[in-house]
């Protein structure tokens, strides 16, 4: 008993210096836009001025409706093509199966800095529209997020029990009433979790995004990137907590809508680590 | 139309898969309201056969007729037949209640109607009190009636059952095969139920079409299969046989090992010089610790085991070639120790006859099979 104590105690001490070490950076941005100076690398003393002043930097705002414009864009695309790509994987493999996952395996282990150059070579010679606005931005992004939301609704639909669609069909369900009342609600969390990773790719994404940016677009973390000096005004940590606290309602609600759905506690768990 | 309903007609139908014949040339006449199984062992094609009356494949050559109508190319989703599947395949993301009134949902009965119906079939399968489950919160035998109210709420010509009691424990399986059963006559509904368990096509069908390499071996009732079998395979696959490699003469069939077998009646007639089978069905063979006195349809060995079933004794009778064995009723039989002498002697009108064709199917020693261990 003693003995199970002792060992029990040393893995609660270790697992909560994993959570510091992982989010402890996390918690000190957040700290660090209630800083009241100027940089957020040196803490003077409490102040939300920081708050007011991100409002009022329309390049700060601008780059991230850039953001999250391309983010839905291209999460949307991605959804769309992925979602296809997935079922049609699992449900209809055949000579083109193996050719089709080693591209979608080769575009998300290419670096992105080859993808990037290629990319740009690429729409250079188109020009054009390929050349203005979002559309560069959104067609990189959407390239990556549909690969990874092509494996993970595969997985997901390989791992169905294929007799479902015929007990549909048994039970007098056209093919469309089939996939729409049994395969897509069984494949939803696996379309949500894919898509929550699709917009937190695109979020994140600097450096092909970087290469096809048309002058004058600049995504979120691109703008923080390119800060001059590398002086980061706890504006951007201001934005940056913004951004977590969404990200958190974002997966709240997901995890909602898979419980309404009829999940359990662990399938949700399964379902936000691709399993 | 209406005096059909519920008939089933299989003509010459195929179905193969790239170069493998599931089925080949079958032919089979299912009658309306009758409870009929298709039994065989894996591969021989009965799933494939309930999967083309079902309307998920459809057959390569011939035709399948269902309440005299043909359904060449006609849907799953627009035939009046209902499916038991071997897991069950409930909407894991439907409740039990939604589970059993999705089929009346499609067609588009009114909503009234369809609670009547669901709480009616649910308490068929006195499953109504877990209506709101989701079919993970239930164990198999519950999913499995949920299942089977499932098919039965849409009230279908034809109720295809595919191995629906394979999953479930002995104990429930019995209970499971006698409720089916009662279920069956009182619906009035035609069951076809695919199975490999003999006993279990044995204890509830009217006829059995036993089946190998895709086509129908015998179609007959239960009592017809077991006392005249059509082959050798139907005698080994229907309770147990001990088969004798011979040739056939005038009266019956002279095994390899010697042994002269005297038949009254044989299922098959086999030209007198031709390779030949015979078999003695293991509860028609007497055993004697004395010599019986006579030359035919005796062997002479030893018991090389004893097992108690309860009502009965089976011996393992070890002759010169082979074991034979042997089930007695505990009654009355004769008590003999691993090691004594004994005869095996039977009646000549328990002996059957076949040709050899089949020789490669039936002669693993089933006695081998019946050995502890």
């Amino acid at each position: 008993m003693k003995r199970y104590f002792t060992v029990s105690s040393a893995l609660g001490v270790w697992t909560g210096a994993v959570i510091v070490f992982l989010f402890t950076p996390i918690a000190f941005l957040v700290a660090m836009s209630f800083n009241d100076y100027k940089s957020i690398f040196k803490w003077t003393h409490f102040s939300t001025r920081w708050w007011g002043h991100m409002m009022q930097n329309t390049s700060l705002t601008s780059s991230v409706r850039v953001s999250l414009e391309v983010a839905f864009v291209s999460t949307a695309l991605a959804l769309i093509l992925g979602t296809f790509a997935g079922l049609a994987l699992a449900k209809r493999p055949g000579k083109w199966t193996a050719g089709f996952v080693g591209i979608i395996l080769l575009i998300l282990v290419t670096p992105e800095i080859v993808d990037g150059a290629g990319q740009l070579s690429w729409f250079v010679l188109l020009g054009g529209p390929f050349r203005t606005g979002l559309t560069p931005i959104v067609l990189v992004h959407t390239v990556f997020s549909s690969a990874v939301v092509t494996l993970i609704v595969r997985a997901r639909v390989a791992g169905l029990d294929e007799r479902l669609e015929e007990a549909a069909a048994d039970l007098f369900a056209t093919p469309r009433r089939a996939f729409f009342e049994v395969t897509l609600p069984l494949v939803m969390p696996a379309v949500l979790a894919g898509g929550m990773l699709a917009f937190t790719l695109s979020l994140d994404n600097v450096v092909s995004t970087s290469f096809v940016s048309p002058a004058g677009v600049t995504t979120f973390p691109n703008y923080v990137f390119g800060l001059s000096g590398g002086i980061i005004r706890p504006e951007v940590a201001a934005m940056a907590t913004l951004f977590i606290a969404s990200t958190l309602a974002a997966v709240g609600l997901v995890a909602l809508a898979l419980r309404r759905g009829g999940q359990s506690g662990t399938e949700i768990a399964a379902t936000f680590t691709g399993n | 139309m209406s005096q059909d309903r519920g008939s089933v007609e299989l003509v010459d139908v195929t179905k193969r898969f790239g170069s493998m014949v599931a089925v080949d040339t079958l032919n089979l006449d299912v009658h309306a309201g009758e409870f009929l199984s298709l039994l065989g062992p894996s591969g021989c094609g009965k799933t494939t056969t309930l999967r083309m009356l079902a309307g998920f494949e459809q057959p390569d050559e011939g035709f399948i007729r269902i309440s005299g109508e043909f359904v060449q190319g006609v849907p799953a989703y627009k035939r009046d037949v209902n499916t038991v599947f071997q897991q069950y395949a409930l909407f894991p993301h439907m409740t039990v209640a939604e589970n059993v009134a999705y089929g009346l949902r499609q067609r588009h009965v009114s909503k009234s109607d369809i609670a009547a119906r669901v709480t009616e079939a649910l308490d068929m399968v006195k499953m109504r009190p877990l209506a709101d489950r989701k079919p993970r919160q239930m164990s198999g035998g519950q999913q499995q009636r949920v299942a089977l109210a499932r098919a039965l709420v849409n009230r279908p010509s034809v109720l295809l059952l595919d191995e629906p009691l394979g999953a479930l424990d002995r104990k429930l399986r019995e209970e499971m095969q006698i409720e089916l059963k009662l279920l069956q006559s009182q619906l009035g509904i035609t069951f076809v139920f695919v199975t490999h368990d003999q006993e279990e096509a044995m204890g509830m069908s009217d006829r059995i079409a036993i089946m190998l390499d895709g086509h129908v071996e015998q179609l007959a009732d239960p009592e017809t299969v077991y006392e005249h079998p059509s082959s050798a395979f139907v005698a080994g696959f229907i309770g147990r046989n001990n088969f004798w490699k011979g040739v056939s003469t005038a009266q019956g069939v002279h095994a390899d090992d010697g042994t002269e077998f005297v038949a009254s009646n044989p299922e098959e007639k086999v030209a007198p010089g031709q390779p030949a089978l015979a078999a003695i069905r293991p509860e028609c063979i007497h055993l004697s610790s004395t010599d019986p006195g006579h030359v035919i349809n005796v062997i002479e060995g030893a018991v090389a085991g004893v097992s108690h079933y309860g009502d009965v004794l089976q011996y393992v009778v070890r002759t010169a070639d082979r074991d034979v064995l042997a089930l007695l009723p505990r009654q009355g039989a004769v008590r003999l120790a691993p090691g004594d002498p004994v005869w095996c002697h039977w009646q000549a009108s328990e002996v059957y006859q076949f040709s050899a064709e089949q020789a490669d199917l039936v002669l693993q020693d089933p006695a081998a099979e019946a050995q502890p261990g």
